[in-house]
């Protein structure tokens, strides 16, 4: 099976959010019932921010000009990394990636650690005390398995959301850029392509990078550290026992003579002497 | 819409104006897309910043209210730097004619005006008649089904053909009295209206009157940002004349595209649901129109299509009254109700409800008491119901109307009955769309509970109603005991198949009364005035026939006797897009996808995408061609291209001999037009709740409304209520909220009531957002979460500052899981001249933090 | 023979209780710290030694909190132990104290004070890793509590690199403490066992401290 993506054109987005409510039906992820559950987010952006129950939101941010706003959409949700520091930071072996390159965490192998949560530069997973489980996009593996495109995007209905053979997505991605730089958008950039070993989604950044909140050459530095830390430790470990190992076997035939304290000279005085 | 959703992939210029259509209308912006891949530039005129404007090529914040003098400024500068579409101007409008010298227009108002009456004489805005033709009713004449038997007596018409100056310079031809006319919309003058920035201003100019170069394609595509005003429709004339001076109508990728706020409100107006409508746009007969001879006589036009309704009138008729129908009973015109004369429109109904004269109300899927206009009033007229029937998917506030916030629960009487309606996933029955597709939608599920189908709701109350009367009499008993009401199931279950069919129109088996061979008729064209035929909606005829197919195909003819509609044509899905014209290329009209009325026409007065002599103005995108000989068409033609003789010899009707615009009088479009109310141009009126005078004339507002009691004694002014207020909606809700607050995810992507307000006006209130804030004016007071943003600016317009806030109308008190304050308790309930249409999109507020 | 009562039932009792704990700690906190031993072991099983992980992490930071309360006196014994001043007969154990090690204990080691200076320069290292393991252990309990994201990253590694120092400085202190290093064999006894060190390997290890209590006799000191 061919590596897959999403691909996301923010330039097309009219940030409907028909992706956001797609994935919580398609993945039967329950939100509030009742009014007083419910908070004003002071923003178009609502919910605020991704939880176990939402996987996928639409982030807003504006930015002021004399005559309206630059409104930049941003949809929020896993990358699908190939260098996936979620992955790497399981303990227990819980995520794993697909064969197309799609990044899911087993909820019957989660344990609840949120090294996960810890580890991922873009926030993504999240944790639920009551299942005291870590949940997030698994980019609909049930239907794209089954030949189907993943729920937010076969619900889109601008074509911001794509989905095929990655390298179909980065083409149409560097295309679109190619577009919009020469409609105005100077700053469009693709993002994805080289990110963390290559994201499994794709982002056309109208008007680049850093107005879209996305970040610039992220780094999973510290949780590769963090990883080799268990053969560094292994190594370490080994040297000690290694090292006092061969100080038993230095002194396998150590002895010494019993000596007491003479009270009244303060000299050493021999009880035993051991054989030697 | 004049075209489709799909089309709008061909314009060069997408103006988007009152309208949100990202938000509203989500499918709209995949088109809209489509058209700027091709390098199509997106504009957006809005007092608001909207989702939509964040995909614009260019934003034009205005003032709410002032779209005409937009509309006016731009027809003046396409004057000015002649850049109207000459060719398209001189074949396919009526700029040559030269109107009567009884037309005059002084400060704001036109000649013929009654200032009591508040209404003018429309008489005085005719054409000079350069002569006068009668119908030729003789047996090979045009109009001999006059005389056929069966067809009910009337006196013919006589066609008056007017006089015409093909050089547009006679001072009294409609080019020049329109170029006179908005003259006076110079750019300064507009800009001082709208609080657009002149330089803005000229560039959206610029950009859009671009489109008048031959084979440009301009869309405009608006919503009720345009029709919700007092002169809605006056905006709407408005954007058609400037359609027209560009050459945007009849082409692909150019029209007037009303995105219709609801899914099926086009089938809903296309059924004659307003109070002046019969289904098929046929005007509802007053008292102007005791008999049907008058009816028709009055009705029915002298020339073009419209020359044919009395057909479409007495098949309608057959149709309801059935075998009852007589063309000695008049075709039961009689059994119709004939208006009073006065309006009774949304407005006006619940004013009447208001003084006692209305005792029940039934509400199919509406819920006035949150989308209504001053809706805290038609809440409080609603308690002087005797009974109220609410069908709808969910307890709405109008159901619970007497709990609502304020009421006097204890003196409230109405008996209230609340039927649970089935959704759209558990009922069959079509749909159009607002390009005028129908099609055909299956029932998935099995409704919950006593939930039914609407159209059995309304079948078993039929039903009763019927016993009743027929058991005990009453007033007229003979209006319902006699309807043609054979759409029962052997269960005596409707079905929703034969109603289908009877809309669709077919021609009467003597011998039983119903559909001959039980098929229906292909086209309007074979419907008659002397009642051998029967048709619900003439518009719609066609639809619920046999399976699409290529109109050069000799198969064409054959029609599929069956009532599966997934062998009709609105149940019909192919989606190929392969243009019929060898050599021209595909341009999104999928004419074998569903079925558009009328005829499966795609594009609408399809004849002026061609000059005089039938050569396209754009060979990319051809719709219908002349090839010297006969009519080349990708498109189903809007205009007589052939005749086809009794014995099948076809004769293709010359460039020079077909009509424009056949539906009108002049068989060409109306730049000048006598139809409306307020005159034959549009004119710019400031909204009844203004902050500013008129700067085009002393007359204030539009001269032909009238305003009800109700909303006389709660206009504000803006020495007390200085802020511009204006509604909306979100593309996470719908309409009053009725579905979409009863579902939590939808509730979550947008949870609370909130008002838009600009940096500076909450900087001067002291407002910061999350604030809540109440919003006031003489209608009543709600409260809202403050959002504090850049997307809503004040302008400046006629020398001042003025502040426009923004809120959505979705919320209400009657959810356990989103409720808020109802914009609409503070709109007024006054309506436009012709439709009375609410004007919902401009009004005066004051707004103050909440005190805690 | 004369036996010294060097550790008191308190002292052993904490120990007692640091050695459950922090053995436990090893193995459930080696379960998370190996992939592959708990994707061996399953779900249920790494559930539990989180549990555990947990339960003795409250103990393992509570003790020696609660004892400072209870038994201040011992606590300021520690301290004393650990900042004394360095004489020339420390800096000598110390030159001396890896070749000792290494080659079977055969150099003759200066007398020690109670604390040895070695040992007090393993003590504290091990005590402010003790301190900087149990600190980022209750940010991971919490991550939430704390921000989560980058901070809570370093957290994980800093737990976990600070487990690695500590396993190795525990190896060394298990292997001398608990004799097995054969010249501190019986050693044992001392925090395992009734707490007391016979006169003879109290002179060896700690002479200078062993001549001063055996001068000074009393109940600390008996004879079997």
């Amino acid at each position: 099976m061919a590596e897959t993506a999403i691909m996301y054109d923010s330039s097309k987005c009219t940030a409907c959010k028909g992706c956001q409510v797609a994935c919580k039906q398609w993945n039967q992820l329950s939100s509030p019932l009742t009014s007083d559950e419910y908070t004003y987010t002071k923003s178009f952006q609502a919910p605020l921010d991704l939880s176990p129950k939402t996987w996928l939101i639409i982030n807003f941010s504006e930015e002021d000009k004399a005559v309206g706003i630059d409104w930049n959409f941003m949809r929020n949700s896993c990358f699908h990394c190939t260098e996936a520091a979620c992955e790497k930071a399981c303990p227990v072996g819980a995520i794993t990636h697909a064969e197309n390159g799609a990044v899911s965490i087993n909820q019957e192998k989660c344990i609840g650690c949120r090294y996960c949560v810890a580890s991922c530069p873009f926030g993504v997973p999240r944790w639920d005390e009551a299942t005291n489980t870590t949940f997030k996009c698994w980019q609909c593996q049930d239907r794209t398995t089954a030949d189907r495109k993943p729920a937010c995007v076969s619900t889109c209905p601008t074509g911001a959301l794509q989905f095929g053979d990655r390298a179909d997505m980065l083409a149409a991605a560097r295309d679109r850029v190619a577009e919009l730089k020469e409609a105005g958008f100077t700053k469009a950039e693709v993002y994805g392509e080289n990110e963390l070993g290559g994201l499994h989604t794709i982002v056309v950044a109208q008007r680049g990078l850093e107005a879209h909140g996305l970040i610039r050459d992220p780094k999973i530095g510290l949780t590769d550290f963090w990883q080799l830390l268990k053969p560094l430790g292994g190594i370490a470990a080994a040297g000690v026992v290694g090292a006092l190992g061969f100080s038993y076997f230095m002194a396998r035939d150590y002895s010494r003579d019993t000596m007491v304290l003479d009270d009244a000279t303060g000299q050493l005085v021999k009880v035993t002497e051991v054989k030697k | 819409m004049t075209n489709h959703w799909t089309d709008l992939q061909n314009s060069d210029v997408v103006m988007i104006n009152g309208s949100n259509a990202a938000e509203n209308h989500p499918i709209s912006m995949k088109w809209v897309q489509a058209a700027k891949e091709k390098g199509a530039k997106l504009m957006v005129i809005d007092p608001r910043f909207s989702r939509s404007a964040a995909l614009a090529d260019l934003y034009v914040p205005i003032r709410s209210g002032t779209d005409m003098a937009f509309y006016g400024g731009l027809y003046n500068y396409i004057f000015e730097n002649e850049l109207w579409h000459d060719d398209y101007v001189k074949a396919h409008t009526n700029a040559s004619f030269i109107v009567k010298d009884t037309y005059s227009f002084d400060d704001g108002l036109f000649s013929g005006y009654n200032a009591e009456k508040k209404s003018y004489d429309a008489t005085q805005w005719g054409y000079v008649v350069a002569e006068e033709v009668p119908w030729d009713t003789s047996p090979t004449g045009a109009y001999s089904w006059v005389t056929k038997p069966g067809t009910p007596a009337f006196t013919p018409l006589v066609n008056k053909k007017a006089k015409k100056d093909p050089t547009l310079q006679d001072p009294m031809c409609v080019f020049q009295l329109m170029k006179t006319h908005y003259s006076r919309y110079t750019p300064e003058m507009v800009s001082k209206v709208t609080g657009i920035d002149q330089d803005l201003l000229l560039e959206a100019y610029k950009m859009y009157a671009a489109t008048g170069e031959p084979g440009k394609a301009g869309v405009v595509m608006y919503a009720m940002g345009q029709t919700q005003h007092s002169y809605g429709s006056q905006n709407c004339r408005a954007m058609s004349v400037m359609q027209l001076l560009l050459g945007n109508i009849g082409i692909a990728g150019g029209g007037v595209d009303a995105l219709r706020g609801e899914s099926n409100v086009q089938g809903s107006t296309d059924m004659g649901l307003l109070f002046g409508n019969l289904p098929g746009y046929l005007n509802a007969p007053t008292k102007a129109h005791p008999t049907l001879a008058s009816y028709i006589e009055k009705e029915t036009q002298y020339a073009g299509w419209w020359t044919n309704r009395p057909k479409y009138l007495i098949s309608m008729l057959k149709e309801w009254y059935g075998a009852y129908a007589t063309l000695e009973n008049n075709y039961a015109y009689d059994m119709m109700p004939k208006n009073d004369g006065t309006p009774h429109s949304h407005i006006h109904m619940f004013e009447a409800m208001e003084q006692g004269k209305i005792e029940g109300l039934m509400l199919w899927g509406q819920n006035p008491a949150v989308g209504g206009p001053n809706c805290s009033q038609e809440r409080r007229a609603m308690a002087n119901l005797k009974w109220m029937v609410a069908v709808d998917l969910w307890e709405t506030e109008t159901a619970i109307f007497w709990k609502a916030p304020g009421a006097d629960t204890a003196a409230i009487d109405t008996e209230v009955f609340m039927l649970p309606a089935a959704c759209h996933y558990e009922k069959q029955g079509e749909v159009a769309n607002s390009g005028r597709w129908i099609q055909w939608r299956y029932k998935a599920v099995e409704p919950p509970g006593e939930a039914k189908d609407d159209a059995e709701i309304i079948s078993e109350i039929y039903l009763k109603l019927k016993e009743m009367y027929e058991a005990e009499g009453g007033a007229n008993p003979e209006q319902l005991t006699k309807l043609n009401w054979d759409y029962l199931d052997d269960a005596g279950h409707i079905d929703i198949t034969k109603i289908a069919l009877g809309i669709n129109g077919y021609v009467i088996d003597p011998a039983t009364g119903g559909p001959k061979g039980g098929v229906g008729l292909a086209s309007f064209a074979n419907l008659q005035a002397d009642g051998t035929t029967a048709c619900g909606v003439w518009i719609y005829t066609g639809y619920f026939t046999g399976n699409y197919i290529d109109p050069d195909d000799p198969e064409k003819k054959k029609t599929i006797a069956s009532m599966d509609p997934t062998k009709m044509k609105a149940g019909s899905r192919n989606n190929a897009d392969e243009p019929l014209i060898e050599g021209t290329k595909p341009l999104g009209l999928y004419l074998g996808w569903s079925w558009a009325w009328p005829l499966n026409r795609r594009i609408i007065y399809n004849r002026c995408s061609c000059d005089a002599k039938g050569n396209p103005y754009n060979e990319d995108k051809v719709l219908v061609k002349w090839d010297g000989t006969k009519w080349l068409r990708n498109d189903v033609p809007d205009f007589g291209f052939q005749a086809v003789a009794a014995d099948g010899t076809v004769t293709p009707t010359p460039p020079e001999k077909t009509l424009s615009f056949m539906m009108t009088n002049e068989t060409v479009a109306k730049l000048f037009g006598s139809g409306m109310k307020e005159g034959p141009f549009p004119e710019h009126y400031e909204p009844f709740e203004s902050p500013l005078d008129n700067q085009l004339s002393s007359q204030q507002n539009n001269p032909a409304v009238t305003v009800v009691e109700s909303a006389a004694k709660t206009l504000g002014t803006p020495d007390k209520f200085p802020i511009v207020m204006t509604t909306f909606r979100l593309t996470e809700h719908w309409q009053t909220g009725g579905l979409t607050r009863n579902l939590p995810w939808l509730v979550e992507t947008m949870p609370k009531m909130f008002v838009e307000i600009s940096k500076d006006l909450a900087e001067e209130k002291g407002i910061v957002s999350g604030d809540n804030v109440v919003i006031e004016n003489n209608r009543g007071a709600i409260t809202a979460y403050a959002m504090v943003t850049g997307r809503i600016k004040p302008l400046t317009a006629g020398g001042q500052t003025v502040h426009q806030i923004a809120a959505p109308w979705h919320w209400g008190y009657g959810s356990t899981c989103s409720v808020g304050g109802m914009a609409n308790d503070l709109t007024p309930n006054i309506g436009d001249a012709n439709t009375h249409i609410p004007e919902y999109k401009t009004f005066l507020v004051d707004i103050r933090k909440q005190e805690v | 023979m004369r036996y010294i009562q060097r550790q008191s039932t308190y002292a052993r009792s904490l120990h007692w209780i640091h050695t459950v704990a922090c053995l436990s700690l090893y193995v459930t906190g080696l379960i998370l710290f190996i992939p592959s031993v708990a994707a061996a072991v399953g779900v249920s099983t790494v559930q539990g030694a989180r549990i555990i992980h947990r339960v003795m992490a409250a103990i393992f930071i509570i003790a020696p909190v609660v004892s400072i309360f209870i038994q201040p006196k011992g606590f300021v014994h520690v301290l004393k132990g650990w900042f004394f001043k360095w004489d020339d007969k420390d800096k000598e154990f110390m030159k001396k104290f890896v070749p000792y090690l290494l080659l079977g204990g055969k150099q003759h080691m200066p007398d020690q004070k109670y604390m040895k200076s070695g040992q007090a320069l393993a003590d504290i290292p091990v005590v402010l890793l003790s301190i900087a393991i149990a600190l980022t252990g209750i940010v991971l309990v919490w991550p939430d509590f704390f921000g989560g994201g980058a901070f809570v990253r370093w957290m994980l590694f800093a737990h976990d690199a600070v487990m690695v120092l500590l396993g190795i400085m525990m190896i060394a202190h298990i292997y001398i403490g608990a004799g097995i290093f054969q010249p501190y064999r019986g050693s044992g006894r001392i925090m395992f066992g009734d707490g007391k060190v016979s006169e003879a390997d109290a002179l060896y290890h700690w002479g200078t401290w062993a001549r001063e209590v055996l001068a000074e006799g009393g109940d600390n000191v008996t004879t079997e």
